[in-house]
């Protein structure tokens, strides 16, 4: 059998690739494969996803995810950064009232003919056999019981205490087919598209680039939720040799794009600064106030409420990418860069001309934001 | 969608606005904290500290909500912090030493020190311009609203002992509070939840009829007081309130424990929405 792998990863809206809590691993010596999605209201989730993932694709002999060592590892990076001399209020104190972190997790491995994947919590694996095109056919592995909710209370790891939930473990012969790891809200996404959520995988799902544009997409749609947002698609083909072998495998690595943007940050916006309360309390005194750092067309800073004329008409895919770009003010320039040339350009359903690019790029610039030519 | 169901988030943060009142009375004594103004203080600044804790996720505090603290009352509207909540944790005016117990790993407690920083400090003089305050953040909600209509709708929490003064605060508060729930934004309309730091024996905590109230500081502060949305329904039973159907966001001369429990449950929509 030979395997092709691709893994995509991606952030939160309005976020940076450094606050993603998301994490997957794999390992082609030993054919364990692993994603995990760190609970973001949890402590140092990143840290507990990623120990997770590693974990459980990096030990031959232990079939199960050793949650004990797991926890140790866990404690010991925390303890370092709370002892760092720059350590925050907060984080030590989340760190006396041991607080843990959390991670949904599924994992799978190849062995003898055989597949063996277990789960705990919102995260999915989906086995679709070649040829199968009916939903009901698919083998869906996660903890949660039937019939499927995504809500914001999934079971979980925990990386000081016992687990949440019971783990769901199943097993196969393997045949040829594509595995698809994801995290809750592609999981969400797959579940309500279902075969058309996978045709989209598969067709244009070839890159980094293409998935996040697709990511981007889904979102300005609404059918996407907005979240961290990870998938290993993990092919099998029968090249008629019993041994396992492996042609492609093109899996982004996240701290690689946490390095590309820090290297970005110089082109980041400033902070975004909030000044209707200003604007408020001079409104009260009959003056009038200027501010130089806001998202909010200069004529307009002396009101804050309705009447805002925009000279500049936009169609209504075009308003839609404008007021995405709005959304990450104060995050990124290149970011905002992206979602207008790579969405208008590339898009199926949120296609625009080049002089709708053109026109939201001189409709920011009434909000102060400039692009470089 | 439901109404009021939008999460905060980085691209869609939440707004909520402290509405405190400053006003002579507060000074009057309280079992907690001494008095009502000092116990009122020590409720926002722990409420903020737990709004630190559920945007954080290690050392870094996510900007999923925008805090505005406005006291009324010393002498008049007085806007104290307008900020986003990794502002407030970057910079609290100081930080005392406290203790809390923890698990020994062995079934026992241990005590240990931990930082209690402050935003809010505690002052009481003169009037209750209430009606100015839900004026002032009308505008506030106004602002915030007109530039982001697509985020969750604002959330004010009025605390307060009484009834405003002088009386035309009265009318006005009944006026103000009347057109700030007729705002809307995406998610719905903006919400109100009052908090009454009463003197009388009579509990009440988020009651569905105005029958169900004691005196008339109670029976103005329900006028102005909204219901609670549907979808706020999961974080009630977090914080073990009993909120019916027809429940308005509001508490009567409640324990200081559910007093606590009050503000943080109309602080944590956005965290703990169904």
């Amino acid at each position: 059998m030979k395997i092709n792998i691709r893994g995509y990863i991606t952030h939160k809206e309005a976020e940076k690739y450094s606050d993603c809590a998301d994490r997957y691993a794999a390992n082609t010596s030993n054919n364990h494969f692993a994603i995990a999605d760190g609970v973001s209201k949890s402590f140092f989730p990143d840290y507990w996803a990623d120990i997770l993932v590693n974990e459980f694709v990096t030990h031959d002999l232990d079939k199960e995810l050793s949650i004990e060592n797991c926890q140790i590892v866990w404690l010991n990076k925390v303890a370092d950064k709370v002892n760092a001399p720059d350590v925050k209020w907060y984080t030590k104190n989340a760190f006396i009232r041991q607080e843990p972190g959390l991670a949904t997790f599924v994992g799978l491995r190849i062995e003898g003919g055989k597949w063996f994947a277990s789960a705990l919590g919102d995260s999915f694996l989906f086995f679709v056999p070649n040829g199968v095109k009916g939903f009901d056919e698919w083998i869906k592995l996660s903890s949660k019981p039937l019939p499927i909710v995504f809500d914001s209370f999934p079971d979980y790891y925990s990386s000081r205490n016992k687990q949440h939930g019971e783990i769901k473990r199943i097993e196969h012969s393997l045949v040829e087919g594509t595995f698809y790891l994801m995290t809750d809200a592609l999981s969400e996404w797959v579940f309500d598209k279902q075969n058309k959520a996978i045709e989209e995988i598969n067709e244009k799902w070839h890159n980094q680039e293409e998935f996040e544009r697709s990511i981007t997409e889904l979102r300005l749609l609404n059918v996407l939720n907005n979240d961290d947002s990870a998938i290993l698609i993990i092919s099998v083909e029968n090249d008629g040799e019993n041994n396992l072998t492996y042609g492609d495998v093109e899996i982004q690595n996240l701290m690689e794009l946490v390095e590309k943007e820090k290297d970005s940050e110089v082109e980041t916006l400033v902070t975004q600064k909030e000044t209707f309360v200003e604007e408020v309390k001079s409104s009260n005194l009959n003056k009038v106030s200027i501010s130089d750092n806001l998202p909010i067309k200069k004529e307009n800073q002396q009101i804050f409420s309705t009447e805002i004329k925009d000279e500049i008409e936009l169609s209504q895919n075009a308003q839609v990418i404008f007021n995405k770009c709005l959304s990450v003010y104060g995050k990124s320039l290149k970011q905002m860069e992206s979602i207008i040339t790579s969405i208008g350009k590339f898009s199926k359903r949120m296609k625009i001309s080049v002089e709708e690019q053109k026109k939201i790029k001189e409709k920011l610039k009434e909000y102060g934001i400039s692009f470089k030519n | 969608m439901a109404s009021n169901s939008k999460q905060w988030s980085s691209a869609t943060p939440g707004y909520i606005i402290f509405l405190v009142d400053q006003s002579g009375s507060m000074n009057e004594p309280y079992p907690e904290k001494g008095n009502k103004a000092n116990f009122t203080s020590m409720v926002i600044n722990r409420t903020i500290n737990e709004l630190i804790n559920v945007n954080m996720a290690g050392d870094k505090v996510k900007d999923r909500v925008f805090i505005s603290i406005i006291g009324y009352g010393n002498p008049s509207i007085n806007e104290i912090r307008s900020d986003y909540i990794s502002k407030y944790a970057e910079s609290p005016i100081r930080i005392e030493t406290g203790k809390q117990k923890v698990s020994d790993g062995n079934g026992g407690l241990i005590e240990m020190d931990v930082q209690n920083p402050i935003w809010l400090e505690p002052t009481a003089s003169q009037l209750t311009p209430m009606g100015s305050a839900l004026e002032f953040a009308k505008k506030l909600v106004e602002g915030w609203m007109s530039k982001k209509p697509d985020n969750p709708a604002p959330v004010i929490i009025n605390i307060s002992d009484g009834l405003p003064y002088p009386d035309d605060e009265e009318q006005k508060s009944l006026k103000v509070s009347k057109e700030i729930m007729a705002l809307s934004c995406s998610d719905g309309t903006p919400i109100i939840f009052n908090a009454h730091l009463g003197d009388s024996n009579s509990k009440c905590i988020c009651p569905e009829s105005i029958g169900e109230l004691p005196d008339d500081q109670a029976k103005f502060l329900f006028e102005i007081s909204s219901k609670v949305p549907d979808t706020y329904i999961d974080a009630a039973q977090k914080q073990a309130l009993a909120v019916k159907a027809n429940s308005k966001g509001f508490v009567s001369n409640a324990d200081p424990e559910t007093f606590i429990k009050f503000i943080n449950f109309g602080s944590s929509g956005g965290s703990d929405k169904r």
